[in-house]
């Protein structure tokens, strides 16, 4: 247990080293909300009651798909791997430590983002605290499921870029945090419904948690652990 | 120690190990010499347990090779480790302490002279820095047998003579060592046996010295005369060829009988000898003839 606990510790410290998770987690996010917390709210002063949520769901989509899926990728990597595998450490222990490590760096910038928004932006705090976090916290697991299983996919960096983009770009457009869900035409509506930002965002914006999107995130996980485990079942085995 | 039995494997059509047999003693040093392409890696990763044979057995000490690598009786330093790049030796070293319920080995990163980079990033540790971090990794938990791939693969030559002091010092220290490597000489200095493998097999195993003396007949012997000369045949001697500096190479069984011989013909004939020299196989040479000889 003190070994899994360690390696949790060890993954979060190492992670505040890397430039790649300090633009990703941390950078990038709190840029963004400044500069389009400044646009939105000066455009379309209505966006107030939305901009928690869409820039909650922003950093965790950038943080999960883009910033974890990079960090892990260097686990991944056979000379790394083999590495740990030869001195007896599983490698389901590094990817345990990236989802803890990546629900500590997003939960900071979530709580940055929600006491500093009602206070630069006059953004509306959440109807429902509860619903709000529950919804985050749903939304944020399958998030950062996908961002541990888009390096087991790709392998290596150049096509982690263009598999990551692929579901980070929909997720961005599609999932109701730029431009109304509603408002989209059935095709991308279809798309948006399959992405976990899109139903985080729908919960993260009511009082009560809407049942259908509540099942589809819990629906994910499973779903999304069988995938990692077969992966890494595909991986062992390719190299064996 | 470890005992290999009909060991095979094959990736698709490519049979890469083609039935290996082998048995290595406590405290022995056994290198594995090969061409490129041999199996030697992927042989040594069998043995690690990081990859699946196909057929065959492997006993280490009684267990299996998971197994050995779970208890700690292995240590293994790949011919490709790496480490996430903001990992610090001292994180490293911590790391894989923990994983083995062990106190901190910061001995071990002052034993190979890494305590000035405790703090300093993966990425910015040279390339002999990283090989002997991770035989300090290797070497944390005490391991009984200790698997080193191409150790001094990249080192400078300063790196590659301190690292075969530290494997001397650990074979003093009882340590059970198997070397993969592509130097001959650093084969030759420091295993108590060898095992050529080609082509999936093991073509000849024994010291390094009893692997260059079973040819022991052949010594070669180098002459070079003022001006050519039409040889005849001799008893003792064989032709062997020419070089391009223009000695003349003669195989003899018996060096002693065989010299003798070419120099009375030399004085015999009054002809004027500009060299002579003797010269007996190098392991290295021997290898070369091993996976030549194997490749007809």
């Amino acid at each position: 247990m003190k070994s899994w606990l360690y390696t949790i510790y060890l993954k979060t410290r190492l992670d505040w080293r890397s430039s790649e998770i300090w633009i990703t987690h941390f950078l990038v996010p709190v840029v963004f909300f400044f500069v389009m917390g400044a646009v939105f709210t000066a455009v379309m002063p209505e966006t107030e009651a939305t901009l928690i949520p869409t820039m909650v769901i922003f950093t965790a989509t950038m943080g999960a798909l883009i910033g974890t899926s990079g960090t892990l990728l260097a686990y991944i990597e056979a000379p790394t791997r083999k590495s740990l595998k030869a001195s007896g450490i599983p490698f389901t222990s590094i990817l345990l430590a990236t989802f803890v490590a990546g629900v500590v760096n997003l939960l900071i910038v979530t709580f940055f983002i929600f006491f500093v928004a009602p206070l630069a932006f006059n953004a509306d705090f959440p109807q429902s605290l509860g619903v709000f976090f529950g919804g985050y916290f749903l939304f944020l697991i399958p998030n950062l499921l996908i961002g541990i299983l888009l390096p087991l996919l790709a392998k290596d960096a150049s096509r982690l870029t263009i598999i990551s983009q692929a579901v980070f770009l929909p997720s961005m457009l599609l999932s109701g945090i730029m431009f109304p869900f509603e408002m989209l035409p059935t095709p991308l509506a279809v798309v948006g419904y399959v992405l976990p930002a899109t139903h985080g965002m729908m919960i993260m914006t009511e009082s009560s948690f809407p049942l259908v999107n509540v099942l589809v995130l819990i629906g994910f996980i499973p779903v999304l652990l069988v995938l990692i485990g077969w992966r890494l079942r595909v991986l062992l085995r390719e190299e064996a | 120690m470890i005992k290999v039995e009909g060991l095979h494997k094959s990736y698709g059509d490519n049979h890469v190990l083609r039935g290996i047999d082998l048995a290595l003693e406590k405290n022995e040093i056994f290198g594995l010499l090969g061409p490129n392409g041999a199996g030697k890696t992927t042989m040594l990763e069998i043995m690690e347990g990081l990859r699946e044979r196909e057929k065959g057995h492997i006993d280490i000490m009684g267990k299996t090779p998971d197994e050995a690598v779970r208890e700690g009786i292995l240590g293994v330093q790949l011919q490709s480790s790496s480490l996430p790049e903001v990992m610090t030796p001292l994180d490293a070293m911590t790391f894989f302490c923990r994983w083995r319920q062990l106190e901190v080995r910061l001995d071990l990163l002052r034993r190979f002279g890494l305590e000035r980079e405790l703090k300093k990033p993966y990425k910015h540790l040279s390339t002999g820095q990283k090989r002997r971090l991770h035989l300090a990794l290797a070497l944390a938990h005490e391991p009984q047998i200790l698997f080193l791939d191409e150790p001094t693969a990249g080192l400078d030559v300063e790196a590659r003579v301190a690292l075969h002091e530290d494997i001397k010092n650990m074979k003093k220290n009882g340590l059970t060592m198997v070397l993969a490597s592509h130097d001959m000489a650093e084969v030759e200095s420091l295993c108590d046996r060898v095992g050529i493998l080609v082509q999936g097999r093991i073509k000849k195993i024994g010291s390094p010295r009893a692997i260059v003396e079973e040819v022991a007949g052949e010594t070669i012997i180098r002459v070079k005369l003022a001006s050519p000369h039409e040889w005849p045949a001799f008893s003792h001697v064989e032709p062997h060829g020419e070089t391009p500096e223009g000695h003349v190479e003669w195989k003899a069984e018996d060096p002693l009988e065989g010299l003798l011989e070419l120099l009375g013909h030399i004085k015999g004939n009054d002809l004027a000898l500009l060299d002579i020299t003797l010269k007996k196989q190098t392991l290295e040479e021997r290898f070369i003839e091993i996976a030549k000889e194997d490749a007809r």
